[in-house]
């Protein structure tokens, strides 16, 4: 049933997501030639940019998932035969899947920012190792963005607690999104440090350096100990939202 | 008692200090149809919401087929809301092979059937369809299932007397051997003469329940005045 | 077949009712198939329980019966149906004598005004 619900959701979004994606490389292929544009330096075009592409995905994951469940279409999902822990589970994957395809859209329009040619990228790539420097962002990525994604699905759903006084449970549902991501981010990046014994620049910046001695212990055990502490959060905020969406649910 | 479909004993359901439902009971046999029938407000909608499994916070206790409202049953429950549930951005025949893929009784022959009357195109998005072939989209597709007990919240309001005819034959035409409807409506005059059995809802408690024929015969009017009788004001 | 229902009264007993009229008057000729009961229901647009209670108490009169592999049939009874025919034919000249007192006509003169109107619709 799982699959059969991911296919629902995907099929909503692969539209959607691809044409951002592709955005996303163009802005990267086409900002270059528009004069300057300077990565750490700020230009206001990229933020811009940045924000709005976002904003729009987060808009469009968010907007969906309360249609989808809230909405009329409630009345649809919740008669079919399957369980609410997998209706969540979907929608928390699919946005899962979206966002690591924006990240690496994302991560190859900075390719084309910083101005390496196909041929060199492909030397840095392969011969550096720098490869596995890229598997780290990825999950360094999704050791922050899952978590906030449950974070923020918790909260949506939240709004089904309070029956009454529309902008107050808004508030609220604010707050717990926001704690919920504090606290996920700040266990998960604790979880980094810990391990390491220093701070989460140094262990990034351990990273940057071609690695030596024992890469495994220095380099991806600390991030996968954050990312597993994130994991652990995002199953709890993913319970949660379950519960309140099993007990709670009042469609209109 | 293994032929009861649909058993409600004693639910009552409350929002705040707002009573909606209060102590029903009443069962749908086999190969019967049951008219739930009420004014706007009276708590038809709320049972079907339980009944479904859309709402769980209640007291009593409902059964369909002997098992309390849960994935299990809406296998065995087919669904008609009072309100357009499907995906808008779904097509026609995505929208068909979303039901045939989540439930196993599903009869893809029938649904390409229903809607060839329709004469929809399979590839239009339901968003793009008016608002009478998106009802009778939903229609068709809750009838296409042969399950065992058909809820239907409101078929005919809203809907201009033609169509209703329309509606009323693709139901009785589609409700197979050993399955029963649960109809509601605030419509009666027109649907009346359909039902076997009816349950009138007044304020959230069963006013008047029985077969229709022989609470026609008992009063010697028809359920529509009946119930004219029942909610004079 | 179509009927207009009178929510007010039972719907079977009018079917009931409309099929002892036509078995009467020949249009359900003798011995011929009645519709099944699903279909029947369909063209009629009533609840297929409530059809069958009709059916089963036109059975119970004898004017139908079912036989077994090939479904239901009007009976070939004549007689049966010659006397259904009778009874029904009491029932509506009493109502017609009465509502013809109830104008202030005596026997005679009822007569004299069945046979001018026979001449009219001739």
């Amino acid at each position: 049933m799982l699959g059969k619900l991911l296919k629902l959701d995907i099929t909503f979004g692969w539209k959607k997501f691809l044409a951002l994606a592709g955005a996303v490389i163009l802005a990267g292929i086409i900002l270059p030639y528009l004069g300057k544009v300077a990565v750490f330096g700020g230009s206001l075009l990229l933020i811009i940019g940045v924000v709005v592409i976002g904003a729009l995905c987060v808009y469009t994951c968010v907007q969906y998932f309360r249609n989808n469940l809230f909405g009329s279409e409630g009345y649809l999902m919740f008669t079919l035969p399957v369980r609410s822990g997998s209706i969540v589970a979907s929608k928390l994957l699919t946005t899962v899947l979206w966002f690591n395809v924006m990240f690496c859209a994302a991560g190859v329009a900075l390719i084309f920012i910083l101005k390496y040619s196909s041929k060199e990228f492909i030397d840095v790539f392969f011969v550096d190792g720098r490869w596995k420097d890229v598997l780290q962002m990825l999950l360094f990525g999704n050791m922050i963005g899952i978590p906030v994604i449950a974070a923020v699905y918790l909260a949506v759903s939240s709004r089904n607690i309070t029956v009454r006084n529309r902008p107050l449970s808004g508030v609220i549902a604010v707050i717990i999104a926001v704690v919920c991501l504090w606290l996920a981010i700040r266990a998960s990046i604790w979880g980094v440090d810990a391990y390491t014994m220093s701070g989460l620049c140094d262990s990034l910046m351990m990273k940057m350096k071609t690695p030596q001695g024992n890469e495994f212990m220095f380099v991806w055990m600390p991030q996968l100990i954050g990312f597993a502490i994130s994991m652990v959060f995002t199953v709890v905020y993913g319970i949660l939202t379950n519960l309140i969406i099993k007990k709670r649910l009042n469609l209109k | 008692m293994s032929d009861m479909l649909l058993e409600i004993k004693n639910v009552s359901k409350c929002y705040g200090e707002n009573e909606v439902l209060k102590d029903v009971s009443f069962s749908v046999q086999q190969d019967r149809i049951v008219g739930l029938l009420g004014p706007n407000g009276s708590g038809k909608t709320t049972l079907i919401k339980i009944v479904n499994g859309l709402l769980e916070n209640y007291f009593g206790k409902v059964s369909i087929c002997g098992k309390a409202p849960g994935v299990e049953t809406k296998s065995l429950v087919s669904y008609l809301p009072d309100r357009m549930a499907l995906p808008e951005w779904l097509t026609v025949s995505k929208a068909i092979r979303l039901f045939a893929d989540f439930f196993a009784d599903f009869d893809m022959e029938r649904a390409n059937t229903l809607l060839g009357t329709l004469d929809v195109s399979p590839n239009k998005r339901i968003g793009q369809l008016s608002k009478g072939m998106k009802e009778k989209l939903q229609l068709c597709l809750c009838m296409s299932r042969r399950a065992k007990l058909y809820v239907l919240d409101e078929p005919i309001a809203g809907v201009d007397p033609a169509a209703r005819d329309v509606i009323m034959s693709t139901i009785l035409n589609n409700f197979g051997e050993g399955s029963s409807i649960l109809m509601s409506t605030h419509i009666i005059s027109d649907v009346e003469h359909i039902f076997d059995d009816v349950v009138l809802l007044k304020e959230g408690r069963v006013e008047i329940m029985g077969d229709a024929e022989d609470l026609r015969r008992e009063h010697g009017k028809s359920i529509d005045q009946l119930f004219r009788e029942v909610f004079k004001c | 077949m179509k009927i207009d229902f009178d929510a007010n009264i039972p719907i079977y007993s009018q079917i009931v009712d409309r099929f002892v009229i036509d078995i009467c008057s020949g249009v359900l000729p003798a011995g011929s198939q009645v519709t099944p009961v699903r279909e029947l229901a369909l063209q009629l647009g009533v609840n297929p329980n409530t059809l069958q209670r009709a059916l089963s108490e036109l059975e119970r009169r004898g004017l139908l019966f079912t036989e077994r592999t090939s479904g239901r049939f009007v009976t070939k009874d004549n007689a049966l149906i010659d006397e259904c025919r009778h009874e029904m034919s009491r029932t509506v000249v009493s109502e017609f004598m009465e509502r013809m007192r109830s104008l202030g006509w005596k026997g005679e003169e009822i007569t004299k005004l069945i046979k001018e109107k026979e001449k009219e619709n001739e």
